[in-house]
């Protein structure tokens, strides 16, 4: 058990701290594309480059980066502005310095496109009422306002916006990835996007114009520490300039409308501009899920591993201290009931992102199922038999070993058994924090709404579930035979 | 070995349970403690064997007090059977009966120290593989004392032994004592409200009642001459 839990922990140490460059991605569709060009450039320049991608959002991308547990990550500078630095006048240059004196980052050129948020509405739809800029909704408050989660947070987003164009309408906040089919679907009539979205094209949505000019320019630029090595530096600066609104539209288009892969979509266009030599094949799916399910298992059962040797020695001590019972069962209860998008994001200023803070969120949802059926087990072993084992001159410790333990295994195994299932769970949320797992799969599919990536992670997830109930199931059957 | 109790007093949490019981358990001989439910038989046989610890007064043994610190040592001197058995239910029949040879390094050969009993006891050889849910009641209270005489311990305590199980079985295991006890002679306590039980086994009588002695001495004396309306209830309760 401890050589487990040592190579365990030396195994998540080699993860995370090998030295390489590691590249970031926000969890949506040209957050994909970008960073996959970043790192099919530095791979072809002979760098060995780790993928972080579905990053939930700005800023766990940005305190990744800040942190040092990525090296690089596209970023858009109205989104710096606005959301990072709180200056939504700033300048790129301005930025630059900025971010150098106080983080120790540095921002590349401009891609050439301008990604600005706009506000969407079906055509039809709204010149029948006669929309056509954002001022246009404040005479139409009875409309119904779908607005993706970031955009309702953000500083540059809905509540801003609201004021600044003194729109009556109260947001229901979405799944940006899910947004646009509820608009097709009449379920809501606006929503956020992006202006180089590639349904915006293929569904032809009206984009309402900006006739406050509120939204600033967003510019995709490279995001990266300043001490990344020169020649990374250099290799990233060629995709200055490279990308038009309309190029991004038609790759973004790609991805979510022909479903192909979007390695090969950033790889096919990297060739086509003359950047890249080689072909970029997609991964087999097959060898993906296997690699994923590989890592989802590894994640769930290290945390199980660290659970067990933390809860089960925790819950005979409070076996025999059974003062101290309530009040830290109650604190594992509480820590229990923190959803577990909220926990991972807590751990990021903690731990950064990757396998570490994955793996200890893991644990400590894993903690209170152990730790309660391994008190509830110990206080259900018959007093009779307790009696006995005092009476035949065992001490406290020969009692637990030899009695106590061994009677209560049932019901500690089921604790485990709950904890498992538990994790199998919550560790598709890890790909949140670039943990990787089955997870990924899901974030990914849910960012571009693609049913058949959704099912690619959430199916051997669910018979992962099964699969560890059943073995537990079964080791709690042929386990320990009691009276 | 010979056990005194002097002036000993039980209080289990604000509530009395024994009061100022000096008692005297004679070496090689069988004491029956007597009494009615809730009269301290119970408390008395554990704190002998120190499983509680007396508010007041002591326990000796061949003299020298008992130390409750090393109460674990003490047992193993001790051995216990009570009533329900309580043989564990994870472990063979063989693995309950040399039990205390995983608790202290026992010198001798378990295996065959196994067989001797579960042969004294009149238990088949093979029974030493089976889980103690395929025993009857009466077999597992044999096992039970095997368990208690496996380090041949130079007392033998017993909690109500044989009031769980049906008189025929009852009677055999009454006769399985006193031949064990002729066989190799050891201070013997046990507890029963049954006063043709007593009579049976015993050759001292002692006699509790609200945590308080009432009456002691040999089992005949007892019986012919009561000297309590409580002791003359037990007679004629067992008796008549």
């Amino acid at each position: 058990m401890k050589m487990l839990l040592t190579m365990a922990m030396a195994f998540v140490c080699v993860v995370t701290q090998a030295q390489r460059i590691r590249v970031g991605a926000k969890h949506f569709n040209e957050g994909y594309l970008l960073s996959e060009m970043q790192a099919l450039l530095l791979e072809q320049q002979g760098f060995e480059v780790a993928r972080h991608y579905n990053l939930g959002g700005t800023l766990v991308c940005f305190e990744a980066l800040r942190t040092g547990a990525i090296d690089v990550y596209p970023e858009y500078t109205g989104t710096l502005a606005a959301e990072i630095l709180k200056q939504a006048t700033l300048t790129r240059e301005q930025m630059d310095s900025v971010l150098r004196a106080r983080h120790a980052l540095t921002l590349g050129n401009p891609y050439g496109f301008n990604n600005t948020y706009a506000l969407v509405m079906r055509k039809r739809w709204a010149k029948a009422r006669n929309i056509q800029t954002i001022s246009d909704l404040a005479a139409h408050p009875d409309l119904r306002a779908g607005i993706s989660y970031e955009f309702l947070k953000r500083q540059d987003g809905w509540d801003n916006l609201a004021t600044a164009y003194q729109l009556p309408q109260l947001p229901t906040g979405l799944e940006h990835g899910l947004a646009y089919e509820a608009l097709v679907n009449g379920k809501i009539d606006v929503t956020d996007a992006y202006s180089t979205d590639g349904e915006i094209a293929v569904n032809d949505f009206l984009q309402l114009t900006d006739d406050r000019n509120f939204f600033p320019r967003y510019e995709a630029v490279s995001l990266m520490r300043a001490s990344l090595p020169e020649k990374a530096k250099t290799v990233l600066a060629v995709l200055e300039n490279q990308l038009s609104e309309r190029e991004m539209q038609a790759l973004n288009a790609q991805v979510l409308y022909e479903k192909k892969n979007f390695r090969e979509v950033a790889g096919g266009f990297l060739r086509a501009k003359g950047l890249l030599k080689e072909t970029v094949g997609g991964p087999s799916v097959a060898g993906e899920v296997a690699a994923k399910t590989i890592r989802h298992l590894w994640l769930t059962f290290v945390a199980l591993l660290v659970a067990m040797a933390i809860a089960v020695p925790a819950g005979i001590a409070l076996y025999w201290h059974p003062r101290a019972a309530q009040g830290v069962l109650y604190v594992t209860g509480l820590l229990q009931t923190i959803p577990s998008i909220a926990l991972l994001a807590m751990m990021i200023p903690l731990l950064g992102i990757g396998v570490t803070p994955a793996i200890v969120a893991l644990v400590l949802y894993a903690l209170l199922p152990i730790v309660r059926n391994t008190v509830t087990g110990l206080a259900q072993v018959d007093p009779l038999l307790k009696n006995v084992a005092d009476g035949v001159g065992m001490t406290r410790a020969q009692r637990l070993r030899l009695v106590e333990l061994p009677l209560a295994m049932p019901v500690i195994l089921a604790g485990i058994r709950t904890a498992a299932v538990i994790n199998v769970g919550t560790a598709t949320l890890a790909a949140f924090i670039g943990a990787g797992g089955l997870g990924e799969f899901i974030v990914t599919g849910l960012a571009l709404n693609n049913t058949d990536l959704i099912l690619r992670g959430a199916i051997p997830a669910a018979l992962l579930a099964l699969g560890v109930e059943w073995v537990f199931g079964w080791m709690e059957k042929r386990g320990v035979p009691t009276g | 070995m010979q056990i005194n109790t002097e002036q000993l007093s039980v209080c289990l949490g604000d509530h009395p349970v024994l009061h100022e019981v000096s008692l005297s358990f004679p070496a090689l001989r069988v004491t029956a403690i007597i009494g009615r439910s809730g009269s301290g038989k119970s408390t008395l046989l554990r704190a002998i064997n120190g499983l509680v610890t007396p508010t007041a007064g002591r326990v000796l043994l061949d003299g020298r007090a008992f130390q409750y610190e090393h109460a674990q040592a003490e047992r193993l001197n001790m051995g216990y059977v009570v009533q329900g058995v309580g043989l564990f239910p994870h472990l063979t029949v063989e693995k309950n009966i040399a039990i205390a040879s995983r608790l202290r390094h026992f010198p001798g050969d378990a295996d065959a120290r196994v067989s001797e009993l579960l042969a004294r006891v009149g238990l088949p050889a093979h029974y030493r593989t089976k889980y103690p849910r395929a025993l009857s009641g009466g077999e597992q209270q044999r096992v039970g004392i095997c368990r208690a005489l496996f380090l041949d311990p130079p007392v033998l305590l017993m909690d109500e032994p044989f009031s769980a199980l049906d008189p025929i079985t009852r009677a055999d295991l009454q006769r399985e004592v006193l031949r064990l006890q002729q066989a190799r002679a050891r201070t013997v306590v046990f507890i029963t409200h049954d006063m043709r039980e007593a009579q049976k086994l015993a050759d001292h009588v002692a006699v509790l009642e609200e945590g308080s002695l009432i009456q002691a001495g040999s089992a005949a004396e007892v019986i012919q001459r009561p000297q309590h309306a409580v002791v003359r209830q037990l007679i004629e309760a067992s008796l008549s």
